[in-house]
């Protein structure tokens, strides 16, 4: 059987990087030799004869928060510019090496990871493969946007607060938020220790199973990596959903999705069979939790920026690190406090159901430099509101894959579906993700990018 | 007035969160020289925005009736 060599499917994947990424700026890096040479020891293990890795050949990318060994790893800023060039690679980049993929460079973000758009003052708007001139949505904007234009069919991001899957939802493509605690952070520029978690994009459900289970598995150098084994997803993966008990969220995830989520919602519902609306307990008090820890601890952490760089910052965001780091000791206190009881009543919720469902995002996604967005009548933030239906979530640790729908058919804008399961059961929302492939209700939808 | 007078004279204000907007300004220029960090006063005028968003955003958390007995999240273990 003869098949394309590594070499050749990189080397061709770059000139369509180097074609579209002039329209959709997602990459702020390409890791050109290091792809070669990764292609390179695969098409030898194929003359060798040798067995080959589990995700051999798959290219991907990395946002640029993530350390890749000799690039100095940027978050999105400009102050850190200066700094040495990573000594290793991150320890997710490490496993998916092992496993095979070949990567391909940084991908464009929010500075620091906070935001929602990716609209980088430094390094340019991560445009949306599926409408030039609309927000790819952040903080992984560069990491959807990637995959939805067909540049990488994989990449990494990170989710504070809905960092994967509002990019995911508003771009189109799968992306999985694993339970807080699972993949390991180590070699990540981190934003809010208390509630960052790493995860992918894919182009497919199975890609997005097989590289989770590459990632899988405890490190002991990372404190924040409280996983003790590895639980393979992709045997499972099949099995349907006929025994598993779904509901929709109602109530404050109602109220905050616009009509065209509340849609692409009811078409994941009925595929799925999910008929009981469930109420998700203090949704609205554990955003507030949330938006006050992110801000607090998001503060502190750069508060050595905030003193010496304050003009080199991110114009959209540096005013909300000052903020955060000027809030009283006592809201982050009580939202520590709130989230003891908060993450009790979630678990206790689960113990009636084993998947809920809620939109992504409250909208599809709006031009760059959009300053507010309509919900449901309500004038809202753009920067602030594209996480409301995704915050309370990350902060009782679920995970949760994001479903791309296309409720207006194939040629307008997609939005997602947050499938969520109790912690630890990322196998029942991939099966559900897969469910969902296979009966055509989401999907990645390839596009030719026009410069 | 020192800073330190200044920040006594709004701290009352400050742990109700119920602050105005003059007692905002010289809590924001206090809490932020606290931290060596002088704003300007366009800066000053943008963390305001963004701090009084947050006091709306965390109104109910700020008056949730915990009780005495309740304990702060232990962050990395995430089921009993």
């Amino acid at each position: 059987m003869s098949k394309t060599p590594f070499r050749d499917v990189v080397e061709n994947l770059v000139q369509q990087i180097q074609i579209n990424d002039a329209v959709v700026n997602a990459f702020t890096y390409l890791s050109l030799n290091r792809a070669r040479a990764e292609a390179d020891v695969l098409d030898q293990m194929s003359k060798d004869g040798m067995p080959l890795p589990p995700l051999a050949g798959i290219p991907y990318a990395v946002k640029n928060l993530f350390d890749i060994k000799g690039v100095t790893t940027l978050a999105g800023s400009k102050v850190l510019k200066k700094n040495p060039p990573a000594k290793d690679d991150a320890v997710l980049i490490q496993r998916l090496s092992a496993a095979g993929a070949i990567l391909l460079g940084a991908l464009n973000m929010d500075e620091f990871a906070y935001g929602f758009t990716t609209e980088n003052t430094h390094y340019g708007a991560t445009h949306n493969p599926h409408k030039i001139g609309y927000i790819s949505g952040g903080s992984s904007g560069g990491s959807a946007a990637a995959v939805a234009a067909g540049m990488v069919p994989l990449s990494l991001g990170s989710d504070t607060n809905g960092s994967i899957r509002v990019p995911a939802s508003l771009c189109g493509v799968w992306g999985l938020k694993p339970t807080f605690g699972r993949l390991p952070r180590f070699g990540s520029y981190s934003f809010v220790d208390s509630i960052d978690h790493v995860g992918t994009f894919a182009k497919n459900v199975d890609l997005l199973c097989n590289s989770y289970d590459c990632l899988q598995g405890p490190y002991a150098g990372d404190p924040s990596c409280i996983t003790t084994k590895i639980e393979k997803t992709s045997t499972t993966l099949s099995q349907g959903v006929k025994d598993l008990r779904i509901g929709v969220l109602g109530g404050y995830f109602e109220q905050n999705s616009g009509p065209y989520a509340r849609k692409a919602l009811e078409l994941v519902a009925n595929a799925l069979s999910a008929n009981e609306v469930v109420n998700w307990p203090n949704a609205e008090m554990a955003r507030s939790a949330a938006f006050v820890i992110t801000a607090s601890e998001g503060g502190t952490k750069h508060i050595n920026h905030l003193r010496k760089h304050y003009e080199d910052l991110e114009p959209l965001s540096v005013d909300r690190f000052m903020s955060g780091l000027l809030q009283p000791a006592s809201w982050y206190l009580k939202a520590l406090k709130f989230r003891k009881i908060y993450r009790s009543q979630v678990f206790d919720l689960f113990k009636n159901w084993d998947l809920l469902l809620a939109p992504c995002t409250p909208v599809h996604s709006h031009p760059i430099g959009t300053e507010w967005i309509d919900i449901n009548g309500a004038q809202m933030s753009a920067r602030a509101s594209m996480g409301i239906l995704t915050q309370p979530i990350s902060f009782a640790g679920c995970p949760v894959v994001a479903a791309p729908v296309w409720p207006a058919g194939e040629h307008n804008l997609p939005i997602g579906i947050q499938l969520i399961a109790p912690p630890w059961r990322e196998d029942v929302a991939l099966r559900a993700a897969k469910e969902l492939e296979n009966k055509g209700v989401c999907k990645t939808v390839p596009i030719a990018i026009v410069g | 007035m020192s800073y330190k007078a200044k920040l006594n004279s709004t701290v009352k204000h400050f742990t109700q969160a119920k602050m105005n907007n003059p007692d905002l300004d010289s809590y924001i220029a206090c809490a932020s020289e606290l931290h060596q960090i002088t704003l300007s006063p366009a800066q000053l005028e943008r963390v305001k925005t963004h701090l009084s968003r947050t006091m709306t955003i965390a109104e109910k958390l700020i008056d949730f009736p915990f009780l005495d007995a309740d304990e702060l999240v232990e962050i990395y273990r995430l089921v009993d």
